[in-house]
């Protein structure tokens, strides 16, 4: 393949990606008013291959969201809403004894609903620790082992979990390990004063509004396969990794806030997920490459969950968010030239 | 608009490429390091400011230091006292621009500088890092011919939008202005003393009178007329200062103990007008050890012996309503004694006390004595309480009332047979069998809280007043939804139980 004809391919695969993505995104938009950011990171993370955390208050149409995306890639969707008593049997599947049709029993595996494309954990942290630690391996494996079988989860999956800040007696937070396995955490927040009438117009009505599907699986893992292919240089490579250094408090590139107020900082998998959400942002920008405003831009979604803030800053009411901020302050890129 | 030799293949347009990136870089590396040696030079004028003060400074220095030895000031011209202030500063600001300059400038920053202005979003710097390494791959070709939309806005780029100008900080402003304005006075100052010249300063009662009198002896041959001018009677007081500390530095030299007549008669006849200075000058001879001050020493006993009578008058006023016999130890009492009773001990520092001397104990005989003294007023004392009382010197500590288990096997050291830890207890039952568990007969433990008595009261459920709530319109939500409202407490209870939980974290840190 010649150079040339590299680069038309390039061009090509680059111009569907941004058409899928904007066709998905249009269908989801015919059922959810404003939450652009949500969509677009949502978007972003299925097509990245990574699973999202939602955290929002009820009634944001975060459930929505989901089942809308399920339907318009056409994906198998299921949703699991988690409780306190709820087992890891309940998620995974479990063996049944079933009645043979010609006579006798045998035992069946009964899969769970976590054995679907898209699944949605609606209000992840009401589950228990063993619950919740039931899907690590479906996260970042992509299998279940339940007794002495193993199963392979079909491609795409994505995780979407939903979380609810307020109501949080007899919630159990996610451990870190599970929080770092998911590639965004996305703050829904209330919907703008001129949303509400579009809200209210398309939900009280008699009008039904459908999703449509306009992609499929294979497609999906196909523009998962041209995100991966974006390269990045190397002063890109670095900044994304001085980014993540300067959660860690201690670390060369850290921050007078991020010493004095995180207890922990963004694990390695904070780089990949900056870098992959990047090249998304990157495509859908017209680019090739991908350039450190591409980094900055998925910087807050990609590491706030992987902030831990020590005691002392949540006395002083120091977020990850406002950590992540001062770190993108103090880090400054290889390229940045007007500084001497 | 046509990238630059499109037309021509992919290897010669990459050739291409390369070049202009070379030039770009070439081109921003120069802007770059002009720059750089710009900020650094003006930068080098904000903060070398201070040195605008160390000319004039210095020559103010040497025509200070030339009047002092009287060779008279010297007459800086202007030439000199520009040379002197502008030169430092400028050698100064130089040599930073020339340190910035020499700086290595990167490549990338340097290409970085087009990518702004011709809105490229890092295509040159990232195609000229995809051309210099093994990067290939159709995204990485397609990343390179993008670039070359980018080549010629880029060379199109004016020289002044690379690179903003330098803008001085409010900061250096001040001090560069504040620093000239320091400069203007010391070299006007030098100025003015070198056109007075060392007479002049002299007459202007900038120097000690010391160096005045030199002066004047130096310059009388020059004086034409021997009679006082009126601005000699000016300085006359001067003189006659100057003289009176002669005459003063002459009689300490031959009495140190020996006071002017007229500090004597502010003394007064019983010292109380005595200055500071001669309070000290007292002390110093002291130290000094002068045979009449030794004297004023032993003097110091009798001036102060009229205050006796009137303490040993109080102390019988008070002794008035006690028993003869306390009456008759009172006289003995003094400030070293305080330690015999709390209520008739002296409050007086025995240290400070006149009567140190007298009362404190110097050998191991007085100290028996003092001891005997005092097991005669204890057995006088408990006499007085009507009756043999024990001898509370061998009264032990209060009994404990712990009952313990005992120490193993071994008595209990603190047992003293009135109550409270003893020996060893005699148990009971199976575990008596056992050798050597010592088992307490009564085992620690809380009470049983006995019955709970509930009283149930009837009352008639009685109608509270309550208003209708007035609606009101709800503002809309400004902060993010999913942060929650902090309770509002008071800023100190707030501070107070934050440091209480640092503390208390420092401590289980510490502790593991």
């Amino acid at each position: 393949m010649s150079a040339s004809t590299g680069a038309a391919d390039a061009r090509k695969t680059a111009d569907r990606f941004k058409t899928t993505y904007r066709a998905i995104k249009e269908q989801i938009e015919r059922v959810m008013v404003g939450q652009e950011e949500v969509i677009e990171g949502v978007l972003t993370a299925l097509l990245a291959g990574g699973h999202v955390l939602l955290e929002g208050v009820p009634g944001l149409g975060k459930t929505l969201l989901i089942s809308s995306l399920g339907r318009a890639v056409d994906l198998s969707f299921s949703r699991i809403q988690f409780t306190p008593d709820m087992m890891p049997a309940d998620v995974i599947g479990t063996q049944v004894l079933v009645e043979k049709e010609g006579g006798g029993h045998e035992v069946q595996f009964q899969e769970g609903p976590l054995i679907a494309n898209v699944v949605l954990a609606d209000e992840i942290n009401r589950a228990t620790p063993k619950t919740q630690s039931a899907m690590l391996q479906a996260m970042q494996e992509r299998q279940i082992s339940v007794g002495r079988r193993t199963i392979d989860l079909e491609e795409p999956y994505c995780v979407m979990a939903t979380q609810n800040p307020v109501e949080q007696e007899g919630t159990y937070p996610l451990p870190e390990a599970q929080l770092d396995r998911f590639l965004f955490k996305l703050v829904v927040g209330y919907p703008k004063e001129s949303e509400y009438r579009a809200i209210l117009d398309r939900t009280v009505g008699d009008e039904t509004l459908e999703v449509k599907p306009v992609s499929n699986g294979a497609e999906i893992m196909e523009l998962r396969h041209t995100v991966r292919q974006v390269p990045v240089p190397e002063h890109v490579q670095d900044y994304a990794i001085h980014l993540m250094m300067g959660t860690q408090p201690g670390s060369s590139h850290a921050p007078d806030l991020t010493n004095e107020n995180v207890a922990l900082g963004s694990s390695p998998r904070g780089a990949q997920s900056l870098l992959l959400a990047a090249k998304v942002s990157a495509l859908l920008d017209g680019r090739f490459t991908v350039n450190t405003d591409d980094v900055k831009k998925v910087a807050l979604p990609a590491l706030r969950h992987r902030v831990m803030v020590n005691f002392q800053g949540q006395s002083d009411g120091v977020t990850s968010d406002d950590v992540i901020r001062a770190v993108l302050q103090h880090v400054k890129p290889a390229t940045e030239a007007v500084a001497s | 608009m046509q990238p630059t030799n499109m037309a021509q293949g992919p290897g010669r347009h990459r050739f291409a490429l390369r070049e202009a990136l070379d030039d770009l870089a070439e081109r921003g590396a120069a802007r770059l390091r002009t720059k750089r040696s710009l900020e650094a030079h003006h930068r080098g004028l904000g903060t070398g400011a201070l040195i605008l003060l160390a000319g004039p400074a210095l020559i103010l220095i040497f025509q200070l230091l030339q009047m002092a030895l009287g060779s008279g000031a010297w007459d800086p011209s202007a030439a000199h006292l520009i040379i002197g202030i502008l030169l430092p500063w400028l050698v100064w600001a130089f040599v930073c621009a020339g340190r910035a300059s020499r700086r290595p400038v990167e490549r990338a920053r340097a290409l970085a500088l087009f990518d702004g202005p011709a809105q490229a979003g890092e295509r040159l710097v990232t195609a000229d890092e995809l051309l210099r390494g093994d990067h290939r791959g159709p995204f990485v070709e397609a990343a390179l011919d993008d670039a070359q939309w980018f080549v010629r806005p880029a060379q199109a780029v004016p020289d002044d939008r690379i690179v903003p100008s330098y803008a001085r900080t409010p900061l250096e402003h001040l001090r560069m202005v504040g620093s000239a304005a320091g400069a203007i006075v010391l070299a006007a100052f030098a100025l003015l003393l070198g056109g007075m010249g060392g007479s002049g300063v002299a007459e202007a009662g900038l120097t000690p009178p010391g160096v005045t009198e030199i002066a004047e002896h130096r310059a009388a041959p020059d004086r034409p007329d021997p009679r006082p001018t009126a601005e000699e009677e000016n300085d006359a007081p001067v003189v006659e200062g100057a003289k009176r500390t002669q005459a003063g530095d002459a009689a300490a030299a031959a009495k140190p103990t020996e006071l002017p007549d007229e500090a004597k008669r502010k003394e007064g006849v019983g010292g109380s007008g005595r200055s500071a200075r001669a309070e000290s000058s007292r002390g110093d001879s002291d130290a000094r050890g002068a045979p009449t001050n030794q004297g004023q020493q032993s003097k110091k006993p009798q001036s102060k012996k009229p205050l006796k009578p009137q303490k040993k008058k109080k102390r019988k006023k008070k002794a008035f309503t006690k028993p003869p016999e306390t009456k008759k130890a009172s006289g003995e009492e003094s400030g070293s004694t305080s330690g015999r009773g709390s209520s008739r001990g002296s409050n007086r520092n025995p240290v400070t006390s006149d009567w140190t001397s007298k009362d404190q104990v110097n050998t191991a005989e007085d100290e028996e004595v003092e001891d005997d003294e005092e097991v005669e007023d204890e057995t006088a004392d408990s006499e007085a309480r009507g009756g043999v009382q024990p001898n509370l010197r061998s009264r032990k500590p209060p009994v404990s009332r712990d009952l313990g288990i005992g120490f193993g096997n071994q008595p209990n050291p603190n047992a003293n047979g009135r109550g409270g830890p003893s020996q060893q207890k005699k148990s009971r039952g199976t575990a008596s069998l056992v050798l050597g568990v010592p088992i307490p007969d009564r085992v620690k433990g809380q009470p049983n809280p006995g019955k709970t008595k509930v009283t149930q009261e009837r009352v008639e459920p009685r109608r509270e007043k309550a208003g209708p709530e007035t609606a009101q319109a709800r503002p809309t939500r400004s902060g993010p939804s999913t942060t929650l409202a902090r309770p509002e407490i008071r800023g100190w209870l707030r501070e107070l139980v934050r440091t209480y939980f640092l503390e208390l974290r420092k401590k289980e840190s510490k502790t593991r």
